[in-house]
């Protein structure tokens, strides 16, 4: 299997009004295509800022970072927004849905700034609420669904542009232990299809789920 | 990108309709805006329309000379000596004297009630100038009425405007006149008035109305005056009948060409002047484009407030766009953040909230069009001014408000757009 995720020495340092905090030191990182990872750690210790580069929100202060392949530095902000719709789908603690609108708009969101029809999006936006369980909810907007669905419409919409990597930071951290061990096992679903999933979890019996897990503390990968 | 623009415009139209009220407050000073803009477009370019017109009609070589009363009573020009002055103005394609309007109570025969009615001395000539009055039922006033000095009257009916026809024209007469006294223009409305006989209040012989003519409503009349008569008589029997010591104090002349005028307008200051006995003296002399120029100073002056006005609607409108949007920004860093993390471009957050202030500015100018479409007459009324409402105004309208609601939403869109994507997601 190929690496579809090949970082080297990757440094992050916040600048905040003329304090520098240096939150990752240097970490190198691969991840081969079809991979479920966890990244556990203890708060603060820069699972999320890592999470943000690998999904291009960021860019690190140093270091490389190879994405399918293609070299991030120096690509525009333009490119990368276009690199990210379309190879890596986000999933969000707090699901982060859009309140007024259906679940099924949610959906085609990502698809229709890809550049897909109306009716086109909205087709594949059914056929993804089929896989996640959720076709009888179409019409509903988030407001009306439970936490658990609510994430697996989170779900659904980071599978829109079917994209090669999925970054989730702690997905189940606002659900309950029920609802969270089905999100899991849609992860585990997703997986098996090829998707590669990364994950950020607190919870050890999750991260036990993986292929394999990444520990991290103060800024670096101890293991 | 067109797609890419739909989707914003969607987005956009979807949280004006999720916050109507918000979105109705900060549309409504784009729509007083817009309503004074078209009202002022509309008027300026009305009265270019009509004063173009009014040059066309011929009237723009013409004037009116007006000597004032003494010294009209020395110069001591009647219709007999008026003859003689316009001969010595050969140039002139239309020469007359124009009489001042007189305002009096009369009666119709058969009918005892008083009416107010005015009415001023005219020749022939007098229609060639006024041709935009309708055709002439009966007959119009001819040289023979002028020589033979006969009492005969031709009716101007007045159609009346949708003002005069709300005004309780029982009770006031148009000239404040006395509660007995109605307004013959109301009364005639649906009376046969050809072949009448018109006694005159202190006159011995009735004038017989020989022709009736309608006259436009103002606001068709391209030659700038409103109509103040109800009846036109031959200029020497209304000398006869009310001039006593009274001399012809105003002459109307036009000519072909500026030439023309010039020496026209020469000769006839200087045959006036030989009559008065100084060579020095002058007229007050007031050619078509003053009469223009005139009509336009006061326009402007009023137009001028009301644009003021309106671009103050206009900006506080902006600023109202500009205020919602970004609150609407701050209450969406959230939702911006998401938008970048699953694909939208920074010009996608741009449009997004360009769009939705462009879409609320021109709900505003709907607004302000409706408003127009209902109120323009009658604040035109309101305001003495003549607007009617153009195409063109309207579409120069919608792009006005199109353009300051983009304009006021620059700042936030381009805010919304350049948030960290990371920081956004952050934000609770
Ligand atoms: N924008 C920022 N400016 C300054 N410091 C930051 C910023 N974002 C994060 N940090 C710091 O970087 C470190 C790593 O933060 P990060 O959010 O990656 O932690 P985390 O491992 O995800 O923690 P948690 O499990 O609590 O989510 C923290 O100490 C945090 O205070
Ligand atoms: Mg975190």
């Amino acid at each position: 299997m190929p690496d579809i995720i090949d970082c080297r020495k990757i440094v992050k340092i916040y600048r905040d009004q003329g304090l520098n905090f240096k939150a990752l030191h240097g970490i190198s990182l691969t991840v081969a295509e079809g991979e479920f990872i966890a990244i556990t750690g203890p708060s603060g210790c820069g699972k999320s800022t890592l999470l943000n580069i690998l999904g291009l929100l960021d860019g690190p202060t140093s270091g490389s970072y190879a994405l399918a392949g293609k070299n991030t530095a120096g690509m525009s902000d333009g490119e990368k927004t276009a690199l990210r719709r379309g190879s890596i789908g986000f999933v969000f603690q707090s699901f982060n849905l859009f309140p007024n609108v259906s679940v099924l708009e949610n959906i085609k969101a990502p698809m229709r700034y890809a550049g897909l029809s109306g009716a086109e999006a909205a087709r594949r936006a059914a056929e993804l609420l089929r896989a996640v369980g959720l076709e009888d909810k179409s019409k509903n907007t988030p407001l009306q669904i439970s936490g658990g669905q609510k994430q697996r419409v989170c779900i659904a919409r980071a599978l829109a542009n079917d994209p090669k990597i999925i970054i989730a930071d702690e997905p189940t951290g606002n659900l309950d232990v029920k609802s969270g061990e089905s999100v899991m096992n849609l992860f585990g679903e997703i997986n098996a299809k090829g998707y590669t999933v990364i994950m950020v979890t607190h919870d050890a019996a999750l991260a036990a789920r993986a292929h394999r897990t990444i520990k991290m503390l103060d800024g670096n990968i101890i293991c | 990108m067109l797609t890419r623009m739909l989707i914003a415009a969607g987005i956009g139209l979807r949280e004006i309709l999720n916050n109507k009220m918000r979105s109705f407050l900060s549309a409504f000073a784009i729509s007083i805006g817009v309503f004074t803009f078209l009202f002022v477009f509309s008027a300026i370019n009305n009265a270019k329309e009509r004063i173009s017109k009014a040059t066309e009609l011929g009237g723009e070589y013409s004037f009116n000379l007006r000597i004032d009363w003494e010294r009209a009573r020395k110069i001591a020009l009647n219709t007999a000596s008026f003859a003689e002055i316009a001969r010595k103005v050969p140039e002139a394609q239309i020469i007359f004297p124009v009489s001042s309007n007189i305002n009096t109570d009369i009666m119709l025969a058969g009918d005892n009630t008083l009416y107010e009615a005015s009415f001023t001395g005219i020749t022939p000539d007098w229609r060639k100038v006024n041709w935009v009055y309708g055709k002439v039922e009966g007959r119009f006033i001819n040289w023979d009425d002028i020589t033979a000095r006969r009492k005969v009257a031709v009716f101007i009916y007045e159609p009346l405007s949708n003002k005069e026809k709300n005004y309780d024209h029982r009770r006031r007469g148009r000239y404040g006149g006395n509660e007995e006294t109605k307004e013959l223009k109301w009364e005639a409305y649906n009376k046969a008035m050809l072949g009448r006989k018109v006694r005159i209040r202190g006159l011995k012989e009735d004038f017989t109305i020989v022709g009736v003519v309608r006259a436009p409503l103002f606001a068709d009349d391209e030659r700038l005056q409103k109509n103040m008569n109800d009846f036109l008589l031959p200029y020497t029997a209304l000398e006869d009948t009310f001039y006593g010591d009274r001399y012809i104090e105003e002459i109307f002349a036009a000519f072909k060409n500026d030439k023309d005028l010039q020496t026209g307008r020469h000769k006839l200051v200087n045959a006036l002047r030989m009559r008065e006995g100084k060579m020095k003296a002058d007229y007050d002399i007031k050619t078509f484009h003053d009469r223009a120029e005139n009509m336009f100073r006061s326009m402007r002056e009023t137009l001028l407030m009301v644009s003021v006005l309106g671009l103050i609607a206009m900006i506080s409108g902006g600023i109202g766009i500009m205020n919602v949007v970004l609150a609407t920004i701050y209450a969406r860093t959230k939702e911006i953040g998401t938008r970048r993390a699953i694909g939208a471009t920074r010009l996608d957050i741009f449009m997004q909230f360009s769009f939705e202030s462009i879409v609320l500015s021109l709900l505003g100018a709907c607004a302000g069009w409706v408003i127009a479409l209902f109120a323009m007459s009658y604040i035109a009324d309101l305001l003495s001014i003549d607007a009617r409402l153009g195409a063109i105004a309207v579409l120069c309208a919608f792009a006005a408000a199109a353009g300051t609601g983009f304009c006021f939403s620059l700042y936030p869109s381009l805010k919304a757009a350049n948030m960290n994507p990371v920081d956004a997601l952050k934000f609770e």
